[in-house]
């Protein structure tokens, strides 16, 4: 029996000193093709979210800062709402997510978030403060507003810009191509999507 | 277009915008050139065409005037501005953009009017967007010849210079962008002691908030810089600055295309940064710092490493965690030499094979996860607190046997007589096996440099030195094994033999105390006390497993021992779970300064000499030259009397920044001890820095301080 266990405990012990290794890739950011990484926060409201819980349904990620032009184009005309509806409406799961750290544009406590979400009338399945930036890093989210599109899968099927005109005058998002609808188009038609990546144009995400 | 305001509540602009035309009486077929100047208020940036991680370039746009060719803008070298974990490319205070025209179809004496529409984002560390709408006034008869080519020529001054020719290449490999400049001696030479940096035209080339590692090679300079989120595959050329950064922005840029090629890095592993050079003509990107050849101590050739790790294997049987092991192992033959020495042979053998095959998992382990690009070094194994629990555990285990409170069986442990038995000498090889595993806390501590430098080298030359090490550990007992006389050698067995055996569990134990300290220095208090309440586990298994007791309890002996069993793994689980020590909450250091890149890079722009020592809490030789050479008066008032700047670098947990640091002085392992003269008066640049042997002694050190 001791022989058992001594031949056991060896065996783990050579495992254990093959497999886990204190190392990492010198890059954190995400890939288009490659599994999303998942992440738990609770939601303005109070409840909790969890990326995980949403497998089987296309799920967007939207960095946002109230603050920032880019974003006020989007949301002053009506746009990024609208994208939301026909989006939600389709059985998509939005989160908005902020990660301006406390004291830097765009940070705003849970009470002034709801506050804005009726303002603007936004159209999100739920909007995350990430006031620490763990999930924007773990995304490599830059810009606001840097946009991802998770299949249901699990996998990042799209990460860039809103649309394809950089500009902030809001005029420009008349002839744009939206990105990410038409990456939501391409997922439910299950063609691949034809833009993965695009330049994610906006403010810098004030970690 | 009119200025939009968006959610800026001060109309205040941040930049104001002048054009001016190179003359201002144009004929057809002319091409002129058309300077936007843009100044910025205090702070304020404005972007480069690649703007980096956000913002948007300056967007100009003419109309107005029927007939004309607008060309790209040529936009001056811009300033990498690093914001948090991204970065931009851009410009402050006061930048010149030059925009070349050309008029088919003018009249001399028609006044035309042309209008540039400018779009700019302007940030501090907010943004906003401004436009503004300028007339350019030309061949107005009235207005009198004015010659603005002196701005213009101004202007150029700033742009980055033609480098289309040169031979530059790129590749893409396991998540890393590896360009090779190719350039004639001189140039070489000009640029391989400077801080080098690529800005890609394109967006997401690179991870722009990242910093490159630069090498030299005979006559080329690798920069190697974390990829981006752009796939490379559709791209075979790459537009961009090879810029050179001075204290506080771009010094100078060469404006270039890289074109894909990708058998260029072929024999190139990430995560050992220049080893494709052999170690050779690695620079490390501080100021001034040249690229230096590692000092003597480092130019191990392939056979002298070989024999280090020959000798240094054998050095290990005399280890407080190996010697029990091998001294058991060598009295159970005792017994056995006369009559079988055929048998013996085989046992030699298995036992050798045991330590190779686990010689080799590891140093397979270890190679693959560097060329999957993890910053792995030696000693990372220590870095582990699953592995340093685990192997804890497994001391105390055989001092517990070998103080016999428990049986481990002949076949295991050898430590008997059954060598004739056929499953004896597959027993032996896990002994090999065993002795592999305890000897992986003493080589760590020990082995670091010769080890250190197998791993910066192609993979046979790695897996060669680690077989030499395994061999020297295997070679006492091998000995023993093949030449029967020398078994006459040993003492007799007798009564002795348990009381020597006892003896032996001393130093296990011993050894175990230090991997629970080398814990304690990972996860505190914690993981102290989940380490040792594993212990408790196991000896509480044992005892269930001794203990008296009546046979119809047996079942539930049975069932407690299983459920127990299985405790101690919990416990690991849990160390592993406790919160790391902080960096600051690791072994306290009674002076010096805690190192960081940043803060060594700030020092050597300083005047100041400046000693950088990097250790480890496992790491004995470390620990015995910061007691010996260090921390003693003498090197304190050298330190303060020559105003050294000491900085100490703590490798106990993982550190990738420490890691690639060690790896620019073709190192895999602390300790290591560089010093970085004081830079000449007169040029301001600082010599190469010094690498100090990793075993220091107060005159050694004093005489490599002291000398200039």
């Amino acid at each position: 029996m001791y022989r058992k266990i001594a031949i056991y405990t060896i065996a783990l012990l050579a495992m254990a000193a093959a497999l886990p290794i204190y190392g990492h890739k010198a890059q954190a950011n995400v890939e288009v093709g490659k599994a999303a990484p998942d992440f738990s926060a609770t939601d303005i409201h109070g409840e909790a979210f969890s990326l995980s819980d949403h497998k089987g349904k296309t799920v967007v990620l939207e960095w946002s800062n109230h603050q920032c032009p880019f974003v006020v184009k989007h949301y002053s005309s009506g746009n990024m709402q609208s994208v939301q509806k026909k989006a939600t409406d389709q059985g998509v799961v939005w989160v908005t997510i902020v990660s301006s750290a406390p004291g830097k544009q765009g940070h705003v406590t849970p009470e002034e978030a709801m506050k804005i979400e009726k303002e603007v009338g936004a159209n999100a399945t739920t909007r995350i403060l990430d006031e620490s930036g763990e999930i924007g890093k773990m995304y490599g989210a830059k810009t606001t507003p840097h946009m991802f599109v998770i299949d249901g899968e699990g996998t990042l099927a799209y990460a860039g810009a809103i649309d394809s005109d950089s500009s902030p005058n809001p005029a420009a998002i008349e002839g744009a191509t939206n990105y990410v609808l038409a990456a939501l188009d391409d997922l439910s038609a299950g063609r691949d999507v034809q833009n993965p990546a695009t330049w994610p144009y906006g403010c810098g995400v004030k970690y | 277009m009119t200025v939009q305001a968006f959610a800026q509540e001060t109309p205040e602009r941040y930049t104001s915008i002048r054009i001016i035309p190179e003359t201002n009486k144009v004929q057809s077929g002319q091409t002129i050139m058309m300077a936007v100047e843009l100044t910025m208020a205090d702070h304020c940036h404005v972007y480069w065409a690649n703007p980096g991680d956000s913002g948007l370039p300056v967007d100009v746009r003419w109309s107005g005037v029927e007939g004309i060719d607008i060309k790209d803008i040529k936009w001056p070298i811009p300033d990498k501005i690093p914001m948090d974990f991204l970065a931009n490319y851009g410009y402050h205070d006061r930048v010149t953009l030059l925009q070349p025209i050309t008029f088919n179809d003018v009249n001399p004496d028609e006044k035309i009017t042309l209008k540039a529409s400018l779009s700019i984002l302007v940030c501090k560390e907010i943004c906003i967007p401004e436009s503004e709408e300028i007339e350019v006034v030309l061949n107005d008869p009235s207005a009198p010849a004015h010659d603005n080519s002196e701005i213009i020529a101004q202007a150029e001054k700033h742009l980055p210079q033609d480098a289309s020719e040169w031979n530059y290449s790129f590749q893409e490999k396991d998540g890393y962008l590896l360009m090779r400049f190719t350039l004639e001696e001189g140039l070489l030479g000009e640029l391989a002691n400077k801080d080098l940096e690529f800005f890609p035209l394109d967006w997401g080339i690179i991870n722009h908030a990242a910093n490159p590692q630069i090498f030299v090679e005979d006559d080329a300079i690798w920069v190697v810089h974390p990829r981006g989120d752009q796939s490379l595959d559709d791209k075979e050329k790459l537009p961009g600055l090879l810029a050179i950064k001075g204290q506080y922005n771009t010094e100078k840029a060469y404006e270039t295309v890289l074109y894909k090629n990708n058998d260029m890095a072929s024999n190139f592993v990430i995560s050992t940064e220049g080893s494709a050079e052999s170690g050779q003509n690695m620079a490390h990107h501080g100021r001034g710092i040249k690229p230096s050849a590692p000092s003597q101590t480092d130019q191990i050739t392939f056979f002298s490493a070989v024999i280090f790790a020959l000798l240094g294997g054998l050095v290990l049987n005399l280890m407080p965690c190996v010697f029990p092991v091998l001294s058991m192992k060598a009295l159970s033959l005792v017994k056995i030499s006369e009559k079988e020495a055929s048998l013996a042979r085989k046992h030699g053998l298995a036992y050798t094979a045991g330590i190779l095959a686990s010689f080799l998992v590891i140093a397979g382990a270890l190679l693959m996860f560097k060329s999957a690009g993890l910053l792995v070094g030696w000693g990372f194994q220590l870095q582990n607190p699953l592995i340093v629990g685990a192997l804890a555990y497994l001391l105390f285990l055989i001092g517990l046997n070998l103080m016999g409170y428990f049986d481990v069986s002949n076949r295991f442990g050898g430590i008997g007589q059954s060598l004739s038995q056929k499953a004896g000498v597959t027993g032996t090889f896990f002994t090999g096996v065993l002795a592999a595993i305890v000897a992986t806390p003493c080589t760590a501590p020990f082995m670091a440099a010769a080890i250190g430098f197998a791993l910066v080298q192609p993979a046979f030359v790695s897996l060669t030195v680690f077989m030499a090490l395994g061999l020297g550990l295997a070679l006492p007992y091998v000995f023993l094994c093949f030449v029967p006389a020398a078994c006459k050698l040993l003492p007799r067995p007798g009564a002795w033999m348990d009381g020597f055996k006892q003896f032996l569990a001393f130093p296990m134990f011993a050894s175990a105390i230090w991997l629970v300290w080398v814990l304690s220095a990972q996860k505190g208090s914690a993981g102290v006390l989940y380490i040792l309440t594993g212990m408790l586990f196991i000896v509480f298994c044992i005892w269930i497993k001794k203990v008296p007791m009546r046979p119809i309890l047996c079942p539930f002996r049975n069932l407690i021992f299983w459920f127990m069993v299985f405790m101690p793994f919990v416990c690991l689980l849990y160390v592993d779970k406790a919160p790391m020590e902080s960096a600051d909450m690791q072994t306290k250091y009674e002076f010096g300064e805690k190192w960081s890149k940043v803060a060594l890079d700030e020092a050597l722009l300083s005047d100041e000499p400046v000693f950088v020592e990097m250790t480890a809490s496992w790491c004995i030789t470390c620990k015995i030259n910061h007691a010996v050479a260090i921390n003693i008066e003498t090197t304190k008032n050298l330190f303060s009397t020559k105003k050294i700047r000491y900085f100490i670098g703590d490798w106990t947990n993982y550190d990738g920044e420490i890691t690639t640091y060690l790896e620019s002085f073709g190192r895999n392992g602390v300790p290591i001890y560089v010093y970085y003269p004081a830079p000449d008066p007169q040029s301001g640049e600082r010599s190469e820095p010094v690498l100090l042997p990793q075993i220091l002694t107060p005159s050694l050190l004093q005489e490599a301080l002291g000398s200039k």
